[in-house]
C-alpha cells in the first residue's frame, strides 16, 4: 500500500494487503513497512556515507601477504592466505560446514519426494555431460588453486553440484556407496586438516604451519582432501534439503544391501 | 566515482533491501532469501573495499569472503532444512506457502 522509502522501495513491489491474511497472523502493516523503510534507508546512507569517506590508501595487509608469500610454498595469494596465513579460519570453516550437514542430515531424515526433473531426451544427454564434466572442472580447478583463482571451495561446489544435478534427475549415485563409507569421506578432509596441524605441534612447529620446503605438496593435499569432503558435505546439505533425497538411498532402511538400479 | 565505489555502493543497496525484506516479509522462506541478499551486499561491500586501492586486489579480504560464504551456504541449508521440517510438522499455518508475503 504505502511506499518505503525510495532506496528500499525497488526491491519490493507494492502489494494490497491486510495485516492480518492467511491464518490469521500478523503481518507487515504500512505501518511498519514504513518505519521498517525509512529504518534501512537511513542505515544504508549512514553506511554508504561511511564507505565513501574511506581514505583511499592501499591496503596494509596485500603487501605483507606479498612480502611472506615465498614462506607457504604456494603462488597463489588467496590459497595462501586461506590455508597457511589463516588457516585457523578455513579449519573452523570447513568445521561449520560439517556440523550443519550433520544437522540438516538429522533434521531431514526419512524424506524421500522423489526425482524432480522429468526425464526425456534433453535431461538425459544433459545428465550423461554433467557428470564427466564435474569431476574435470573439479580437478582441473583445485590443481589451479595452488597458483591463481581456484581451491577446495570451488572444486568441491563443482563436484557436489554435478552430484545434486544428478540426483535430481534421479540418479542417485552416492546411493551405491555405503552410508558409513560417505560419513567418513565426510570427515576426511577436515581430518587431514587437523592431522597437518598435529603433526606440526609434534615436530616443533606453531600448530597448523607447514615447513616451507614441503607447504606447496602438503597444502595441495590437504586441498584434494578437502574438495571430495566439502563436495560431499555439499550433497548433504542442498540434497536434503532439495526434493529427490540424494545422499541416502532410495527407500530408508535399504541402506547397505546394494540394492543396486536406482536409476529410475 | 571509480568502479569499487560503484560495487561498494551496490552491496550497501542490496545490505538495506535484505534487511527491509527480512524485516517486513512473514514467511520464513521469504525472510531466508532477504538475509542471502543481505549477505550478499556484505560480501560485495567487503570486496570492493579491498580492491580500491590500484593493482591486484586484497587476498585477505577475498579469502574472508570466501569463507564467508561457505559458511552462509551451511546456515541457508541448515535454514531450508528446518522450514521444510516446519512444513513436514506443520507447525505453522504454511511457511512455505508461495504466495505473496
Amino acid at each position: 500500500m504505502t511506499e518505503p522509502g525510495p532506496p528500499t522501495g525497488a526491491g519490493s513491489p507494492p502489494s494490497p494487503r491486510s495485516p492480518t491474511e492467511s491464518g490469521g497472523r500478523p503481518g507487515a502493516g504500512p505501518l511498519l513497512r514504513i518505519v521498517a523503510g525509512a529504518v534501512c534507508a537511513g542505515l544504508a546512507g549512514l553506511i554508504a556515507s561511511a564507505y565513501w569517506s574511506l581514505p583511499d590508501v592501499a591496503s596494509r595487509v596485500a603487501p605483507l601477504v606479498e612480502e611472506s608469500l615465498a614462506a607457504t610454498g604456494v603462488a597463489s595469494r588467496v590459497t595462501a592466505v586461506l590455508l597457511a596465513f589463516r588457516g585457523y579460519d578455513t579449519l573452523l570453516e570447513v568445521t561449520v560446514l560439517l556440523v550443519a550437514a550433520s544437522a540438516v542430515h538429522a533434521v531431514s531424515a526419512g524424506e524421500n519426494p522423489g526425482p524432480v526433473f522429468t526425464r526425456g531426451p534433453a535431461v538425459d544427454a544433459l545428465l550423461r555431460l554433467i557428470a564427466p564434466l564435474g569431476v574435470l572442472l573439479a580437478t582441473y580447478i583445485v590443481w589451479r588453486g595452488s597458483r591463481a583463482a581456484g581451491g577446495a571451495f570451488q572444486a568441491g561446489a563443482t563436484l557436489g553440484g554435478a552430484v545434486i544435478a544428478l540426483a535430481l534427475g534421479g540418479v542417485a549415485v552416492l546411493s551405491h556407496v555405503r552410508p558409513a563409507v560417505l560419513r567418513r569421506l565426510l570427515v576426511f578432509g577436515p581430518a587431514v586438516f587437523l592431522g597437518v596441524g598435529v603433526v606440526g605441534l609434534v615436530t616443533g612447529a606453531p600448530f597448523l604451519e607447514v615447513p616451507s620446503d614441503i607447504g606447496g605438496i602438503v597444502i595441495a593435499a590437504i586441498e584434494v582432501a578437502l574438495t571430495l569432503s566439502i563436495g560431499l558435505a555439499l550433497v548433504y546439505l542442498l540434497g536434503e534439503t532439495l526434493p529427490g533425497g540424494l545422499a541416502r538411498p532410495p527407500r530408508p532402511g535399504a541402506s547397505s544391501d546394494d540394492s543396486g538400479e536406482v536409476v529410475r | 566515482m571509480t568502479l569499487a565505489t560503484l560495487y561498494g555502493t551496490l552491496g550497501i543497496v542490496l545490505f538495506a533491501l535484505g534487511l527491509y525484506g527480512a524485516i517486513v516479509r512473514r514467511r520464513v522462506l521469504r525472510k531466508l532469501v532477504a538475509v542471502n541478499v543481505m549477505i550478499s551486499g556484505v560480501f560485495l561491500t567487503f570486496i570492493a573495499a579491498g580492491s580500491r586501492s590500484p593493482g591486484e586486489p586484497d587476498p585477505v579480504a577475498q579469502a574472508i569472503v570466501l569463507t564467508g560464504i561457505v559458511v552462509t551456504l551451511g546456515g541457508t541449508a541448515l535454514g531450508l532444512a528446518l522450514v521444510r521440517r516446519i512444513h513436514a510438522l506443520d507447525l505453522t499455518s504454511d511457511p512455505l506457502e508461495p504466495l505473496d508475503g
